[in-house]
């Protein structure tokens, strides 16, 4: 060590010495006030200032220990007597109108402000500080003046936020909205908390504060910050609009305004704002390049397919097919709900189409189960020889159990109970599973393998014409043995009579069912349904008649609870339902 | 019966204990003298095995009515139905999904032995009851839960109304229910509360005018008028139930003669200022020293309701309340009311809901209550030569019933342990007096 570094040393020990005593009073004083010692702590804090008068910490320890001493008038002198050597230190001007305002001297908080701006005239935080004190208080309309007051001092868009807050305060969203829109337009990055204040306006006040956001009046950050309110109001294809219009020339800040619009839209569930975002998307993937914008389309094609707007979603989902290598792996996932959809609006042969093109990308749940729907669709349609061919592709027991339908409605009974019962009693949904159930047990007691009239009638009842089906089971039903499927038929015809209120077709049915075999498992059945057709059709006494003599001769029928509590209905026993 | 012919046979039941008599000799004693051979009786068990407890009370009371006597085997089986065999009776159980079981001369001698051993007894059923509902001729925006157990059972049963009350008819009948009425005039005191309401203005009107016709001042005084017939009824040897406010507001009317206790809605004048003082308890079944409701603002009358549903700050929670287990032998008519498959239930608000100890008289027994609580659920006490039974509460099977739900269906709730308890009311008064041993 030479002599220099010799002198300099003694100097940075005191130093940090100095350094190391401050901090742990400060840590001291914290931790004395967070006991309850308030005196040992103001001495503490108190010691501090005596070394640091800008000590932040400390100043703040003080206002909160003397806060809660009620002693705040003493703060008043430390501060006053801080400012006699730093006039311009903004912090303590702060303390200083926050102690006025706690004390509720508001003349002395006045007295405190002017200062304030003489020494410091250029600033606008004495008029911020000045208003917020006064709109702690409730005043904002003299906070609005001291607001205004500072911005004819210093210019037109100072202090636009904070009146802007004040305004939307006092219930006046077009004030709130002009001094926003000038806000944003100084500094875009005022957008969210521009968006925060004015998004709870009531619904009357909407339009009104929207003028100096939209055309003519309002224009760029102004027209993007409506844009955004309108999603919050869940008007996003306005929002869309208005945004498109006002998006700004340069690509970066443009992708910030449209990243800021898309996530405003995922908050909201509407398609409305799926429909906005999968526009915005769009647009954002046009701006970005590689697989950003791969990303930015896929995420279109799933937001059109959310709203319904298959066009969207195929047009996204073509320009990615453009590019496969550029495909993300899940786009897969979107175009399956996009092929679902176009089921669901009837377009099979353009939903098969794609789904031949893609299935090769999508997951193995999603092949399975758009198959199925496929299937479905086309049997519904009755092409039955088009469900076949793309579901026999398939050995999920939910695909069994459709290829069953399709073989029953092909009349090949002895296939379709195979099928069914190869697919269990699990497959597809529980209300499908138990109508499987009940047509299976119905072409147990029928002792053809083959009867294509019946999948006929059945294809028919399934594509909703009824009273076709009615007259055509009753056409295959006389043609059965009484025994062999005469009965059963009858009665399922019967009970679709009944149910449809095609009374005058369901009786006759009915008694042939019971006609041709009085014993068999569809007896009770029958006698439910004429009871109910007797109810219906204000015979009661009948329908009691009936009812009594199913429950004492049918004993074990699963129907029993049921005629028990129609028995009930008709006599009063219980409320009707 | 009345209630002094039943006296005389809880009288001999206890005799014929008290002489040890053995099983043997019961069967085919005079006890059961019906009953000859054993393999023509049929069970009906009331216990967890029965598919329809409350279907099960209208087969055994469809058996009396077609002349048949049976016996009600008190404890044994939760309350279960002995009567002889017929077709009639197995037709009717079938159709109503009722569970029957046939006995065999030994089984009976089995059946007669458990209870001779035990807290059970045998108590011959020969007459179904005529059975009386006091309920409006229009139909009131709340369910009633008798009436709705009795239709679910199949008993039949006539409506009664004040003119029929006044004009002497209740002495026609040997059971008579009160349910969701009140017998202050006030009209539940949802006159404020529901102020504006088509029923409620409905039910205003047809009152103001009823009274007028049958020559009262007003519709309290003709409540109260009404409340005398009842008590009168009770005293000449009939049988009353009553549930949910129609206790509390009846006891108020009788106890109110001369005292106006209505407010000024109802008779133009003002309560009272020191109505309560001025109660006379004397006349009354159940309750004394009770400190009436002055707010005409709240649906509530007075302190005799421990839960005060509609009485904000005083408001107390349901709980479940448990039924006393009496002496079969000793106490055959509390054992009677009791029979349930269930020996807690779940509890259920009403209007009134529960009684506060604090209010019953001496001498009133308790059927049910919940265990230290300040009130109890149902109660049962003589009154001349008949008998009165108050259960609180408005519907077992819907615990907060507002006005306007729909009613309960019970073929939801056909093993429902709180409406046992009002059926077993309705077959209380078929118990035939028994001979005495000689």
């Amino acid at each position: 060590m030479d002599g220099r570094n010799a002198r300099v040393l003694p100097a940075v020990i005191v130093l940090v010495v100095g350094s190391t005593s401050l901090a742990a009073q400060q840590v001291d004083g914290t931790e004395l006030e967070r006991r309850g010692l308030y005196e040992e702590a103001l001495g503490a804090y108190r010691q501090v200032l005596q070394t640091d008068r800008t000590n932040v910490t400390a100043w703040l320890g003080l206002e909160r220990v003397l806060g809660q001493m009620n002693r705040l008038e003493s703060l008043i002198s430390l501060v006053d007597s801080a400012l006699t050597e730093l006039p311009e230190d903004r912090f303590l001007r702060e303390i200083q109108l926050r102690a006025w305002s706690s004390l509720e001297r508001m003349d002395s908080l006045e007295a405190a402000a002017i200062r304030w701006i003489q020494v410091a005239p250029e600033s606008d935080d004495p008029y911020r500080q000045w208003a917020f004190a006064l709109a702690r208080r409730g005043d904002h309309d003299r906070a609005i003046t001291i607001l205004a007051e500072g911005r004819a001092q210093l210019g037109d868009t100072v202090l636009a936020s904070e009146l802007a807050r004040m305004f939307a305060s006092t219930g006046d969203w077009p004030a709130a909205a002009r001094e926003w829109a000038a806000a944003v337009t100084k500094n875009e990055s005022y957008s969210m908390s521009a968006v925060a204040s004015l998004r709870d306006a009531p619904t009357w006040a909407r339009d009104p504060l929207l003028r100096p956001l939209t055309p003519p009046e309002g224009d760029g950050a102004a027209n993007r910050l409506g844009a955004e309110l309108l999603v919050t109001w869940d008007r996003a294809e306005e929002g869309w609009t208005l945004l498109d219009s006002s998006l700004p020339g340069s690509s970066r800040q443009a992708a910030a305004a449209l990243e800021r619009f898309i996530e405003r839209t995922r908050r909201m569930g509407s398609a409305d704002a799926a429909r906005a975002r999968g526009y915005a998307l769009e647009r954002l993937a046009e701006l970005s390049t590689g697989q950003e914008a791969e990303r930015a389309r896929l995420e279109a094609a799933q937001a059109f397919a959310d709203a319904g707007e298959l066009g969207g979603a195929r047009r996204m989902l073509e320009r990615l097919a453009e590019v496969p290598a550029a495909t993300p792996s899940d786009a897969g996932e979107a175009m399956a709900t996009v092929i679902r959809v176009t089921i669901e609006l009837g377009r099979i042969d353009e939903a098969q189409q794609r789904f031949q093109v893609w299935q090769d990308r999508m997951g193995a749940d999603d092949v399975e189960d758009l198959r199925r729907h496929l299937g479905r669709a086309w049997i519904e349609r009755g092409e039955l020889a088009r469900a076949e061919e793309i579901l026999s592709s398939d050995t999920s027991i939910g695909s069994l159990a459709l290829l069953g339908w399709v073989r029953l409605y092909l009349g090949d009974l002895r296939a379709a109970a195979e099928l069914f019962r190869a697919a269990g009693p699990f497959a597809l949904s529980r209300e499908e599973a138990t109508h499987r159930t009940g047509v299976l047990a119905l072409i147990q007691r029928i002792e053809a393998d083959s009867v294509p009239g019946l999948g006929s009638a059945l294809l028919t009842l399934a594509q909703g014409d009824t009273a076709s089906a009615v007259e055509r089971l009753d056409d295959v039903a006389r043609r059965m043995p009484p025994e062999g499927g005469r009965a059963e038929l009858l009665t399922r015809a019967g009970e679709l009579a009944v149910a449809s209120g095609l009374y005058s077709d369901a009786e006759p049915l009915l008694l042939g069912a019971l006609s041709a075999d009085s014993a068999g498992p569809a007896a009770p059945v029958a006698e439910y349904a004429l009871a109910v057709l007797f109810t219906r059709t204000e015979r009661p006494d009948r329908a009691k008649q009936t009812l009594e003599h199913l429950i004492l001769t049918y004993t074990d029928s699963a129907v029993v609870p049921d005629a028990r509590r129609l028995l009930d209905q008709i006599s009063g026993a219980i409320p009707k339902s | 019966m009345r209630r002094r012919e039943f006296l005389g046979a809880a009288a001999a039941t206890l005799v014929g204990t008290s002489e040890g008599r053995n099983v043997g000799r019961e069967v085919s004693g005079s006890s059961v003298p019906p009953f000859r051979h054993a393999a023509d009786f049929l069970l009906i068990p009331m216990d967890n095995r029965q598919s329809d407890h409350l279907k099960a009370y209208g087969v055994a009371y469809r058996a009396l009515q077609r002349g048949a006597a049976g016996e009600w085997l008190l404890n044994y089986r939760a309350g279960s139905f002995l009567l002889p065999a017929d077709s009639a009776l197995q037709r009717d159980a079938a159709l109503r999904g009722v569970t029957l079981e046939t006995l065999s001369g030994a089984d009976l001698l089995n059946v007669r032995g458990e209870i001779h051993a035990n807290n059970m007894d045998s108590i011959p059923l020969e007459k179904a009851p005529k059975v009386a509902v006091y309920a409006p001729p229009a139909a009131a925006p709340w369910d009633d839960a008798v009436t709705m157990a009795l239709q679910y059972a199949g008993i039949e049963y006539d409506t009664l109304w004040d003119p029929e009350v006044i004009a002497g008819r209740l002495a026609e009948y040997e059971w008579l229910h009160l349910h969701h009425e009140d017998f202050t005039g006030q009209y539940s005191k949802f006159y404020l509360t529901y102020s504006g309401t088509a029923w409620l203005a409905r039910i205003v009107r047809e009152n103001v005018q009823l009274s007028r016709t049958l020559g009262f001042d007003s519709v309290a005084a003709l409540k109260k008028g009404v409340a005398r017939y009842i008590r009168g009824f009770v005293e000449e040897g009939g049988f009353l139930f009553a549930m949910c406010t129609a206790t509390e507001t009846l006891e108020i009317a009788l106890a109110a003669e001369g005292v106006d206790v209505a407010a000024q809605y109802s008779d133009g004048t003002p309560m009272d200022s020191q109505a309560s003082a001025q109660l006379n308890w004397n006349r009354t079944f159940a309750f004394r020293d009770v400190e009436l409701e002055r707010s005409a603002a709240i649906a509530s009358f007075s302190n005799i309701d421990g839960h005060q549903v509609n009485n904000p700050g005083r408001r107390q929670p349901l709980g479940a309340f448990q039924l006393f287990n009496f002496s079969a032998k000793i106490d055959p008519v509390p054992t009677m009311l009791v029979q349930c498959h269930r020996n807690v239930i779940s509890d259920f608000y009403g209007l009134t809901t529960s009684f506060s100890r604090s209010t019953l008289k001496p001498g009133v027994t308790v059927l049910g209550e919940e265990p230290g609580a300040s009130w109890v659920k149902y109660i049962h006490g003589d009154f001349g030569d008949g008998t009165w039974t108050f259960l609180g509460g408005h519907d077992p099977e819907d615990p907060q019933h507002q006005i306007g739900d729909p009613p309960t269906d019970l073929s939801l709730y056909p093993n429902s342990p709180g409406y046992r308890l009002i059926l077993n009311n309705v077959l209380f008064p078929a118990a035939q007096k028994r001979e005495l041993k000689t």
